[in-house]
């Protein structure tokens, strides 16, 4: 786990045990890219007040509406503990 | 109705003013109000008396005290639109902005000690961004101030997900053609985003303050464009 980079693919754990619950449901469990690496956001203090770790925004491909278009993407920010590597 | 009001008023419950039954509330509030109004009085009129004192010293001006208390007014989405209106006509700052939103809004005077960090997301011919936050409301309110009131509501946060293209459409009036790739930001984090978007059309030598005037609020969230140039020059 860790240090992944941009292009990497990546899936979204679908429950993880701490304090950090920003993750949508949508993305849980699902394959997606990752698109922009943050690294440590520093002044958190918003959202939380211990250190979460890097964050990274991650792409993904349409969502599962039956309509949708394969030109929509959704890009969501997740922290590094939400993420496990998928390259293979 | 009146033989309502004449009972009330007989038993003492009816505002004459205000028309309505004056309740007595148990739980204190009437006497915190009457405190707080008290107070509220009490400091008015020291405030009153402060400033006459120092306008008649020539401490300072009434001119001043305006414009002192202007920079203490709320930040509005006519921050972001200056901001666009400069990224428009500066394409070294666009770039600095883009690259760097925080560092380099700070260079212009923002604060933004309460955002952890600011991406400006730039428009492009074949890559359209559109920002929702579907866990709460997280918008860069230091930046713009409140955002619209839809963006709070479920309905927008439900949609703009599932069928982004549809929803533009439907509840904006905003076609994206196929060849467009729409990029739906879900502000989950640390990040607090905003739209660059791109300069409308013959508005070849307007100046920062009229480019300015064609940035809307939606566009700033990416559910719309700027105005089209005709549009403001009529005005």
């Amino acid at each position: 786990m860790g240090g992944f980079v941009v292009s990497q693919r990546v899936r979204v754990k679908t429950e993880n045990l701490g304090p950090n619950r920003r993750v949508p449901d949508y993305v849980r469990g699902r394959l997606g890219v990752v698109f922009r690496v943050h690294g440590a956001v520093p002044d958190y203090s918003h959202d939380h007040s211990e250190d979460w770790g890097p964050l990274y925004s991650v792409l993904f491909g349409s969502t599962q509406a039956p309509d949708s278009h394969s030109n929509e993407k959704v890009i969501v920010d997740i922290h590094e503990s939400w993420l496990a590597d998928a390259t293979t | 109705m009146v033989l309502v009001e004449e009972s009330r008023q007989e038993a003492g419950v009816y505002d004459k003013e205000a028309k309505l039954e004056h309740r007595e509330l148990s739980d204190g509030t009437t006497d915190r109000t009457s405190e707080l109004e008290e107070m509220l009085t009490g400091n008015m009129l020291l405030l009153q008396a402060l400033l006459i004192a120092l306008t008649k010293k020539g401490l300072v001006t009434l001119e001043k005290v305006d414009e002192m208390l202007a920079a203490t007014n709320p930040p509005r989405y006519e921050n972001g639109a200056r901001i666009v209106a400069k990224a428009w006509l500066d394409a070294e700052f666009r770039s600095r902005l883009v690259n760097d939103a925080k560092t380099t809004l700070r260079e212009l005077g923002f604060a933004l000690n309460r955002t952890p960090k600011l991406v400006v997301l730039e428009n492009t011919e074949f890559v359209r961004n559109v920002i929702v936050c579907t866990l709460c409301s997280c918008y860069p309110y230091e930046l713009l101030g409140n955002p619209p009131w839809w963006y709070k509501h479920d309905s927008y946060k439900q949609e703009i997900i599932t069928s982004p293209t549809k929803t533009l459409e439907e509840m904006f009036k905003l076609t994206v053609p196929a060849n467009v790739e729409l990029h739906v930001y879900d502000s989950t984090s640390d990040i607090r985003y905003m739209v660059l978007p791109r300069r409308p059309e013959r508005t070849e030598g307007m100046n920062e303050e009229m480019l300015a005037s064609l940035v809307t609020q939606e566009s700033l969230i990416g559910v719309g464009d700027p105005l089209k140039a005709a549009i403001v020059q009529s005005k």
